[in-house]
């Protein structure tokens, strides 16, 4: 009789060539699942994060909004729970973080003082900095670093 | 090139995701909303710089700033941000126009909240009348009570 396949197998999960890659792939995919997850709680304080942003035309801020926050979700959701599918996973979180960089970057430029919202959009949320551009660009390089 | 496929089946689904969780969510947001009649937005097209309630904390610690509410003088009476002068925007009296105009440290203005233009129209006028590095704190006293932090009562400024 044939062995039924687990859903989750964790064991083949896990990549015994390159066992680091996984553990950091790992982090991100928990990180930005509890990160991602939050803003698909609380989908109007992402959408103003969005809007502060002053990139989208404001008619599209809610549809970018809804549709970042979900591929935030699916990319660290098959980068956890499905092996075959990290690689893809890791590829969108990156395309995704550089999206958010570039904004950052553009509104650093023109000199527009706003929040980033990135992880969640308190009255107390820091203004963008550099600083959040080097940490966003540490997430791309960790994703690299786990797609080699 | 399975891996590119795999992005984009996945770009499909989290489009699904999204739709199917704005279908059902308790806190579901309109699709189209208009973003652009905010206060905020409009001070971003007029090119006035935007001020946080982080960096304020940091101005009244440091006294670097001069702080104006541009509510009426009974909502400024009622309770302002400590140290901030009053400058309600439909009065605009002339004597603390002068004092905001000559003063050495950069003006930051506020009103009520997110949704109250006379911080952002009074910014105009004082720009207007020469002050360029004016700034608005579009959160207000919305955002400030929302926080908990002490306010003054009282007329004087």
């Amino acid at each position: 009789m044939r062995k039924k396949k687990p859903v989750l197998d964790f064991k083949k999960a896990i990549n015994i060539e390159y066992p680091a890659g996984y553990y950091v792939a790992l982090l991100l995919g928990i990180f930005f699942l509890v990160v991602s997850g939050q803003k698909l709680v609380h989908p109007h304080a992402f959408a103003t994060a969005v809007f502060k942003g002053h990139i989208m035309p404001y008619p599209l801020v809610n549809i970018a909004a809804l549709l970042f926050m979900s591929m935030e979700f699916a990319a660290a959701f098959v980068i956890v729970f499905m092996a075959k599918w990290r690689r893809a996973g890791l590829c969108l979180l990156i395309g995704v973080l550089l999206i958010y960089t570039g904004c950052i970057t553009a509104n650093l430029l023109r000199d527009l003082n706003t929040v980033c919202g990135c992880f969640g959009s308190g009255a107390r949320a820091a203004a963008i900095s550099w600083t959040l551009v080097a940490r966003n660009l540490g997430f791309v390089v960790a994703a690299l670093f786990a797609l080699r | 090139m399975k891996t590119v496929k795999q992005v984009f089946i996945l770009i499909g689904v989290a489009v699904l995701l999204a739709g199917l969780t704005n279908l059902i969510h308790p806190k579901r947001i309109p699709w189209v909303e208009d973003w652009g009649n905010r206060v905020e937005a409009q001070a971003v097209s007029e090119k006035v710089a935007l001020v946080q309630l982080s960096e304020i904390l940091d101005f009244l610690r440091e006294d670097s700033h001069l702080l104006v509410d541009a509510r009426s003088a009974e909502e400024y009476a009622r309770g302002h941000i400590p140290g901030a002068i009053s400058l309600p925007f439909e009065s605009m009296a002339s004597q603390v126009i002068t004092q905001v105009l000559a003063s050495k440290k950069p003006p930051i203005l506020y009103c009520s909240g997110i949704e109250c233009e006379d911080s952002l129209l009074l910014a105009l006028e004082l720009r207007n009348l020469g002050r360029a590095d004016v700034a608005i704190f579009i959160g207000g006293m919305e955002v400030w009570r929302s926080e908990f932090l002490s306010v003054e009562e009282g007329n004087e400024s």
